[in-house]
């Protein structure tokens, strides 16, 4: 992954957690909040190019700017995503995923074990009411796989695009 | 991938596996310190999350203030609606007082007259701006007009009915110059004809046949004389203008029909 790469996506995470926290405020209602951030790294992960400490550290600054973000212990969400990164990336080539319903599927079921890495992980914080925080985990899961996934895949990978080398640039090694 | 740099991978990320475990490690023990780093970007991002709220109320202010407006408007267009059935239902009922004002006056005027009389309805004003002629359709119920016969209103003369077809009939206004009614002033006991005046828009009538040495006035009244098919004493008119000569036998005024013809409705044909 290249810098380039890491950083405008950074900043894409960082940005959609801000506008994430600013319609949360905005909503008049109460609704199961999405876990974009995650999503990024899903992204990242199921790209699976490059190195993994590049996605690991892309994941953990994300992650350390959801903790910051939402209020969640620093280090929580930083130690998630990482998970999460690694465990995409050692998936990518096992998973299919280019569909639309596809992505959702992924999405919602790494979000669903994101969620219960989450609560898993804070447990202590529960004070064994753990359990009763995975209630809201499929809900959340549900939101993110059918809201979020399908459009900020899809703009991902528009930045992508963006960012890919232009083939007439390219030179062959020794060339 | 050399297995050096794969190694060098690995220690890297385990080294970022572990960093958060001791971040959560020591959040968990005082979850309300915050270092420089977490201060410093807490700094970028709130003013940024702020501005976007801000917008985002803005906007959302515009959007309900937009919402309202429309509400408002359709609101509005109803209320618009309903102002104007209701006038349209208050000019119907004005126009019904007034029928009835029209009947009842209409009633006392058959009392007085000494024949019987048909009660009938304007249908169809005239097509031609050379006949002052009026359709009318007499009620249910009641006999049958023939041509000659005098029609009256409860504000004065009508005409005479021209032509019967059925329970129609056309009725030759005294606006029209082939109408002939004869009149009186009661004031003077003057006598004349009435006609109408033709080439004009507006109906008007004359006396004619109003011998010079008798006295006229503006605002004169002037009434039937009880002479040919009308019963006397029905209103005509009132005169407007007197064009006096110093010649000839006789004199002539123009004079304003009682009637409305344009506003006519309701007539009574005098059998």
């Amino acid at each position: 992954m290249s810098f380039a790469r890491g950083v405008t996506f950074l900043l894409t995470g960082y940005l959609l957690l801000i506008l994430t926290g600013s319609l949360r405020a905005l909503l008049p209602f109460s609704l199961p909040v999405p876990d974009v951030a995650l999503m990024v790294v899903l992204y990242l992960g199921l790209g699976g190019r490059g190195a993994p400490s590049a996605h690991a550290g892309v994941a953990l600054i994300l992650g350390y700017l959801t903790d910051l973000m939402s209020g969640a212990p620093r280090g929580l969400h930083a130690l998630s995503f990482v998970i999460v990164m690694l465990l995409a990336r050692a998936a990518a080539s096992r998973l299919m995923v280019s569909r639309v319903w596809q992505e959702m599927v992924v999405a919602f079921a790494v979000a669903l074990g994101h969620g219960a890495l989450v609560v898993a992980v804070a447990s202590p914080m529960y004070d064994g009411e753990a359990l009763s925080a995975l209630r809201q985990v499929p809900a959340s899961a549900l939101m993110t796989a059918v809201i979020v996934a399908p459009l900020l895949f899809r703009f991902l990978r528009r930045i992508d695009r963006k960012l890919a080398p232009d083939p007439r640039t390219l030179r062959m090694p020794g060339s | 991938m050399t297995l050096t740099r794969r190694a060098r991978e690995w220690v890297i990320v385990a080294v970022l596996i572990a960093l958060p475990v001791l971040f959560l490690r020591a959040n968990l023990k005082s979850p309300s310190d915050i270092n420089w780093l977490d201060r410093a970007v807490l700094r970028i991002s709130s003013p940024i999350e702020a501005a976007l709220t801000w917008i985002g109320r803005g906007l959302g202010h515009v959007w309900s203030r937009y919402i309202y407006l429309v509400h408002l408007e359709r609101d509005n267009e109803a209320l618009r609606d309903e102002n104007a059935r209701l006038r349209s239902e208050l000019v119907a009922a004005h126009q019904q007082a007034e029928r009835g004002g029209e009947l009842e006056r209409l009633l006392k005027l058959r009392s007085t007259l000494p024949s019987g009389v048909l009660a009938a309805h304007v249908v169809g004003a005239e097509t031609s701006a050379f006949f002052r002629v009026v359709r009318v359709r007499l009620d249910r119920g009641e006999g049958e007009a023939k041509p000659g016969m005098p029609v009256v209103s409860s504000a004065g003369v009508v005409g005479r009915v021209q032509r019967v077809y059925g329970p129609y009939s056309d009725v030759l206004l005294a606006a029209d110059a082939k109408s002939a009614i004869d009149v009186v002033l009661p004031r003077t006991g003057g006598r004349g004809v009435i006609k109408g005046i033709a080439g004009d828009n507006r109906y008007r009538t004359r006396i004619e046949y109003l011998l010079r040495k008798d006295e006229i006035a503006e605002g004169d009244t002037v009434v039937t004389s009880g002479l040919g098919a009308f019963p006397r004493d029905l209103v005509v008119g009132k005169v407007v203008k007197v064009t006096k000569r110093d010649f000839g036998l006789y004199q002539e005024a123009e004079v304003e029909p009682s009637v409305d013809f344009a506003k006519l409705t309701e007539v009574l044909i005098v059998q």
